[in-house]
C-alpha cells in the first residue's frame, strides 16, 4: 500500500515537471494563469496525497510499537507420567521456576505442598498449540528418584499423563535485533521526566508538535556559532527521527519530520507520545544491539530498574538523549559528567530542583557499571539460536505482529545443571593445565538424539553474557571430529569391513597450495598395518588419510553432506584430518545423524509459534530423513563405542558403567588449538568445544580437554544406554585389535566387533599375543 | 611384570575377592594396563582420574516407565486421525516419542499420518525408521514396507515401490 503510493507520486511528479517546462515556454498570459492554476491545483492534491501518505506512515510506526508486546518465549513443558526418572526436588525446583507457591493447604491454580514422599498440584489452565490442559487437582508419589504414581484428587483416577504449564523464559522481539524493558508511564520516576523536559523540550505540553521559538532559537545559536550547536526538535520530531533511523541531515528530512510530529500530535495526546517517546529514545549501543528507552538504558548503565535511580543518574540518562556514542560514559566519562552536570543546571534553572540538590548531585560519581550486563535472560546463548531459527523460517510479517507465543525446545533444568559443569570443569582444567587465567573458553550444543531437539546450548564460560555466542559463531578447525565421515564413506561403499587392512606408512599428498605434506600420526610412530577399527578408535591419522584418499575426497565430502553438514567444503586431502573449521552447532548436527542411526533432522530449537489469538503461524513438526543404510551406521557407532572402551576416550570408563555403550569422538587440532569431543548415550547428545578465542595453542587435547567437560555435563544428565538395534545378518566377533584377524574371549587385546556375516576375517590370530602396548601414545 | 603394575593387579584380585559378585571382566583387564603408563602418557590421553568426576550412578529404568502415558497418547492419536485432524495426531504422536522415542509403533503411525497427508517422502523416512527400530516386530517391518511402497508409488516410482513390495514379501514369507 505504502509502496504504491509512493510510486504514484513519484510518477506524478514527473508529470509536473514537464508541465512546468511547457509553462516556460508559452506565451499568451491565459495559458499561463490557467496552467498555473492546474499545477497548483496538482500540486496542492499531491501535497494532501502526501501527507495522507506520510500520516499512514507515522500511524503505522506508533501503533506498531506503541503497544509492542513482546513475544514470550517458553521453554519445554514437563510431561510427567509414572515411571518417569524424576527426584522430587526437581519436581520442586521446576514448580518454582513456573512460579507455583508452596502453600499448607492446596486451593487456587498454581499452588502446592510437599508432604513425605507426595507433591500435591494444582495446576494451571494452559493452551498449547495442540490442545488446552485442564486446571487440575493431582497427587504425586515420587519414590527413589521415580514418579511412582499421579492421582487425580478431584475424579479420584489415575491420570496417565500430566503436562505442566511451560516456563516462560524470556520476552522477545523476534523481528528486531534488540531487547527491550518497555515502561509505563505512570511508573517513570517524575524526576526523570521533568529532566528530560527541561533539557529536550520545555514547550513540550504548550506545543503542536514543532516548537516555533525552540527552533528560532536554534537557528539563531547556530547562525551565531557558524556550525550546528543546537537543535531545536521537540520529543515529537525526536521520536519520529528515532522510528525511522537515518543519519541523513536533509531539509527534506527535516520537513518530512516536522509534518509527521505534527500529524502525530493530531492523532494522539501528549501522555501517548511522551510514553513512546520514552520507551522508543536511542540511548546506548551494546556491541551489535541498539538500546532504546529507559528501561533498558537503566539496566544497562546501572544493573538496576529505572524507579531504582536517584538525580544524577537520571541526569546522566537524559544527557545520553543528545548523543549517546559521543556522550558514552564509559569511554568517555568526562564528557558524560559535564554533559550530566549541564541536565542538572537546567533542572535548577527551571526550578524543578534546588540549588543544593543539584551540588550534592554534582559531586557523584557517575555510578555506571564497569561491565555491560548480558542480556535481559537469563539463557542468552539458547535465545540466540532461537532468534535466528525465527528469522530464518518466518516472514518478517509475522515477527513483527505482537503477542507471539514461541514454544521452544528448551529444557532450564538440563541448562542450569551444565552451565554450572561447563564453568566448575573449565576453572579445574584452567588451574590444572596452568593456562593464563580465563584465557581458555568453549561451548556445548546438547541435543536428545530421536527428534532433532537442542535441549540446551553454552555459548562461552560466562553463560549469562550475551555477547559472542560460540557454540554457533565460533568457526573452528574440527580436527579428528572429521574422521568417522571417512570410515562411514568407506563402509558403505561395501569394499571394507572394520577389520580390513590399512597401511600405517609414510605417506606424501600434495597441498592446497601445492606443497608436498606428509601427515604424521600423534604419537609420530608408523606402526606398518592395523586394523581398520583401529584406525578411527585410536584416531590414527595416516591410515585414515590413506583410507579417505582410497574412497575419494569427494565421497567422504559427500558423506559429510549426508551427515547434515551443509556448509561448502573444499577437498583438499588435509580435510581428512579436519583441516575444515566449523561450528559446534554443526558438528552436533553431523553426530547427531550418526547417533540417531543414520537418519537426519534438522536440530531445532522451537516446537511451535502461535498469534496473538492462539493460531499457529507454522509448527516445526518432527521431520526425518533416512541418509544411510543401516548396516554401515550400526558398524560405525559400535566403532565409536570402542572410543569409549578402549580408544582415545577411555577415560570415560572411569566416570560410566560399560552398559551405558557410549559413543564419541575426541578431535584435537595442530598445536593444540582445540580441544573437541562429540558423544552420546541413548538419549543425549553433547558437543563440547574449548579452545582460546585468540586461536592460539591452549595445550589440551580432545581427550584432555573437552572430554573432561563432556563428561562431567554427561554426568548429570538421566541417560539411558546407548543400544542400536542390530541390524539383520550382523554378528559379533571376538577380532585381535594388532593384526585384525580372528582372536577369542579372553585373549588379550580382543575385541568384540560386529561383521555381517561372510565378512568376517577367516585366520585366526595367536591367543597369547604379546601385550598390546600399539596404541598407548594417541591424542 | 613391574612392581607397581603387580601391586595393582593384587589390590583388584584382593578387591574382587572381598565382592564375590563382582567379577572380574575382560572389560576390567586394560584398567590394570592403563594404571601402569608413564605420567607423560597419562597426561597425554587424559587417564588420570579426575577429582572432580565421580563414577554415574546408573539405574537401569523399567521397561514399563511411561507405558501407559505413551498408550493413552496413542489412543487420543488414533481418534484424532480418524477425525481427520491429522496435525493434532501428530503433534500426539510426537509427544508420546520424547517419552518413548525408540517405539517402532510409533514411528509407524507417525508415518501413516504423513501418507495420509500426502506427504510422501517423509512417510518413506518414517517407515524406514520404524523399520530401523523394529527389531523382532516381523508384521510392523511388513506394514512398514508396504507403506513405503505405497509412498513411492504415489510419488511416480513404481520400480521403488515392487521394491519395497518385495521386502515385505520375503519377511511375511519368513
Amino acid at each position: 500500500m505504502a509502496k504504491t503510493r509512493k510510486r504514484a507520486s513519484a510518477k506524478s511528479g514527473k508529470k509536473t515537471a514537464r508541465r512546468r517546462r511547457r509553462k516556460a515556454g508559452g506565451s499568451r498570459l491565459r495559458t499561463i494563469l490557467r496552467v498555473s492554476l492546474i499545477a497548483l491545483l496538482v500540486g496542492s492534491v499531491l501535497a494532501a496525497l502526501y501527507t495522507v501518505y506520510l500520516d499512514y506512515r507515522i500511524r503505522d510506526q506508533f501503533e506498531g510499537k506503541r503497544w509492542a508486546l513482546p513475544a514470550r518465549v517458553y521453554a519445554r513443558p514437563l510431561e510427567l507420567y509414572a515411571g518417569l526418572n524424576l527426584a522430587q526436588k526437581e519436581l520442586v525446583a521446576e514448580l518454582k521456576q513456573l512460579h507455583y507457591r508452596p502453600v499448607k493447604r492446596v486451593g487456587s491454580p498454581g499452588t502446592f505442598s510437599v508432604k513425605g514422599s507426595q507433591v500435591e498440584i494444582r495446576t494451571r489452565q494452559f493452551t498449547f498449540w495442540d490442545g488446552s490442559e485442564p486446571e487440575r487437582h493431582v497427587r504425586i508419589r515420587i519414590g527413589g528418584g521415580v514418579v511412582q504414581q499421579i492421582r487425580d484428587l478431584d475424579s479420584r483416577e489415575g491420570v496417565p499423563l500430566l503436562r505442566l504449564d511451560p516456563v516462560l523464559f524470556a520476552s522477545i522481539y523476534p523481528a528486531h535485533n534488540e531487547d527491550r524493558i518497555l515502561v509505563k508511564l505512570d511508573q517513570v520516576p517524575e524526576t526523570l521526566l521533568k529532566a528530560l523536559l527541561a533539557v529536550e523540550d520545555r514547550q513540550f505540553y504548550q506545543h503542536s508538535g514543532v516548537d516555533i521559538r525552540a527552533i528560532a532559537r536554534a537557528l539563531w545559536a547556530n547562525l551565531r556559532a557558524g556550525r550546528a550547536v543546537q537543535g531545536g526538535s521537540t520529543l515529537t520530531q525526536q521520536l519520529v527521527k528515532n522510528y525511522f533511523l537515518s543519519n541523513k541531515r536533509s531539509l527534506w528530512r527535516k520537513l518530512n519530520e516536522a509534518i509527521m510530529a505534527m500529524l502525530l500530535e493530531w492523532h494522539y495526546d501528549k501522555q501517548e507520545i511522551l510514553e513512546a517517546y520514552l520507551n522508543e529514545v536511542y540511548l546506548g549501543q551494546d556491541g551489535q544491539r541498539a538500546v532504546h528507552g529507559f528501561g533498558l538504558a537503566s539496566r544497562f548503565y546501572f544493573q538496576r530498574p529505572l524507579k531504582r535511580l536517584s538525580l544524577h543518574q537520571f541526569a546522566l540518562l537524559v544527557g545520553l538523549v543528545k548523543g549517546a556514542s559521543f556522550y558514552d560514559p564509559r569511554r568517555f566519562p568526562k564528557r558524560a559528567k559535564k554533559r550530566r552536570d549541564l541536565v542538572l543546571e537546567q533542572m535548577t534553572l527551571q526550578g524543578h530542583i534546588s540549588d543544593a540538590q543539584a551540588g550534592i548531585a554534582k559531586q557523584k560519581p557517575l555510578g555506571v557499571t564497569a561491565a555491560t550486563p548480558g542480556s535481559i535472560s537469563r539463557y542468552p546463548a539458547f535465545l540466540d539460536l532461537v532468534r535466528r531459527q525465527l528469522r530464518r523460517d518466518y516472514r518478517d510479517e509475522d515477527l513483527m505482529s505482537e503477542g507471539l507465543r514461541i514454544f521452544t525446545t528448551f529444557d532450564p533444568i538440563i541448562q542450569a545443571r551444565a552451565e554450572q559443569d561447563f564453568r566448575k570443569s573449565v576453572d579445574w582444567l584452567e588451574r590444572q593445565h596452568r593456562i593464563e587465567d580465563k584465557q581458555l573458553q568453549g561451548a556445548a550444543v546438547i541435543t536428545d538424539v530421536q527428534q532433532g531437539e537442542i535441549v540446551a546450548m553454552i555459548g562461552g564460560r560466562d553463560p549469562k553474557f550475551a555477547g559472542f555466542n560460540r557454540a554457533l559463531d565460533a568457526i573452528r578447525q574440527v580436527g579428528s571430529l572429521v574422521k568417522p565421515a571417512t570410515y562411514l564413506a568407506a563402509l558403505q561403499s561395501g569394499d571394507y569391513t572394520l577389520a580390513s587392512i590399512l597401511q600405517d606408512q609414510p605417506i606424501e599428498l600434495l597441498n592446497e597450495d601445492g606443497s608436498i605434506w606428509s601427515p604424521n600420526n600423534y604419537d609420530k610412530l608408523f606402526r606398518d598395518t592395523v586394523p581398520l577399527f583401529a584406525g578411527l578408535v585410536y584416531s590414527l591419522n595416516v591410515p585414515s588419510i590413506r583410507l579417505g584418499m582410497e574412497v575419494g575426497l569427494d565421497t567422504v565430502s559427500e558423506t559429510l553432506n549426508q551427515l547434515g553438514i551443509i556448509r561448502p567444503l573444499k577437498a583438499y586431502p588435509s580435510m581428512l584430518l579436519g583441516a575444515i573449521a566449523m561450528s559446534p552447532l554443526e558438528m552436533a548436527q553431523a553426530y547427531y545423524t550418526i547417533a540417531a542411526g543414520g537418519f537426519y533432522s534438522p536440530l531445532r530449537s522451537i516446537r511451535a509459534v502461535l498469534d496473538n489469538s492462539g493460531e499457529p503461524l507454522q509448527r516445526y513438526a518432527l521431520t526425518v530423513q533416512a541418509q544411510f543404510d543401516p548396516v554401515p551406521i550400526y558398524l560405525l557407532n559400535a566403532t565409536l563405542q570402542q572410543v569409549g572402551r578402549i580408544g582415545t576416550a577411555r577415560s570415560l570408563a572411569w566416570s560410566f558403567p560399560d552398559e551405558l555403550g557410549l559413543a564419541g569422538k575426541t578431535g584435537t587440532t595442530d598445536d593444540l588449538r582445540d580441544s573437541w569431543f562429540a558423544g552420546y548415550s541413548g538419549n543425549f547428545l553433547t558437543v563440547v568445544w574449548l579452545g582460546r578465542d585468540d586461536n592460539g595453542s591452549m595445550g589440551l587435547t580432545g581427550a584432555t580437554g573437552a572430554l573432561r567437560v563432556w563428561s562431567r555435563i554427561m554426568s548429570h544428565l538421566k541417560l539411558i544406554p546407548f543400544q542400536p538395534d542390530l541390524p539383520e545378518g550382523i554378528e559379533y566377533f571376538w577380532i585381535d585389535q594388532k593384526s585384525g584377524l580372528l582372536s577369542a574371549q579372553g585373549c588379550e587385546g580382543a575385541v568384540q566387533l560386529p561383521f555381517i556375516i561372510g565378512t568376517e576375517p577367516d585366520q585366526e590370530a595367536d591367543c597369547l599375543s604379546d601385550e598390546v602396548d600399539l596404541f598407548n601414545d594417541y591424542e | 611384570m613391574r612392581p607397581d603394575r603387580l601391586l595393582l593387579l593384587g589390590a583388584i584380585v584382593s578387591l574382587a575377592a572381598c565382592t564375590a559378585q563382582l567379577p572380574v571382566t575382560e572389560q576390567d583387564a586394560p584398567v590394570v594396563e592403563e594404571r601402569s603408563q608413564s605420567l607423560e602418557s597419562e597426561r597425554q590421553t587424559g587417564e588420570q582420574k579426575p577429582a572432580t568426576a565421580k563414577t554415574y550412578a546408573y539405574r537401569t529404568p523399567s521397561s514399563s516407565a511411561g507405558r501407559s502415558a505413551v498408550a493413552d497418547l496413542r489412543e487420543k492419536a488414533r481418534l484424532q486421525t480418524d477425525q481427520g485432524k491429522l496435525n493434532q495426531a501428530a503433534a500426539l504422536l510426537e509427544r508420546a516419542l520424547r517419552i518413548q522415542p525408540r517405539d517402532a509403533l510409533l514411528w509407524n503411525q507417525l508415518a501413516d499420518i504423513r501418507l495420509r497427508q500426502k506427504r510422501y517422502p517423509q512417510a518413506e523416512s518414517l517407515a524406514r525408521k520404524s523399520i530401523s527400530l523394529a527389531g523382532q516386530q516381523t508384521r510392523l517391518k511388513v506394514r512398514n514396507w508396504r507403506m513405503i511402497a505405497t509412498a513411492r508409488q504415489q510419488s511416480g516410482n513404481p520400480e521403488g515401490a515392487k521394491r519395497a513390495l518385495r521386502q515385505a514379501e520375503q519377511l511375511s514369507n519368513q
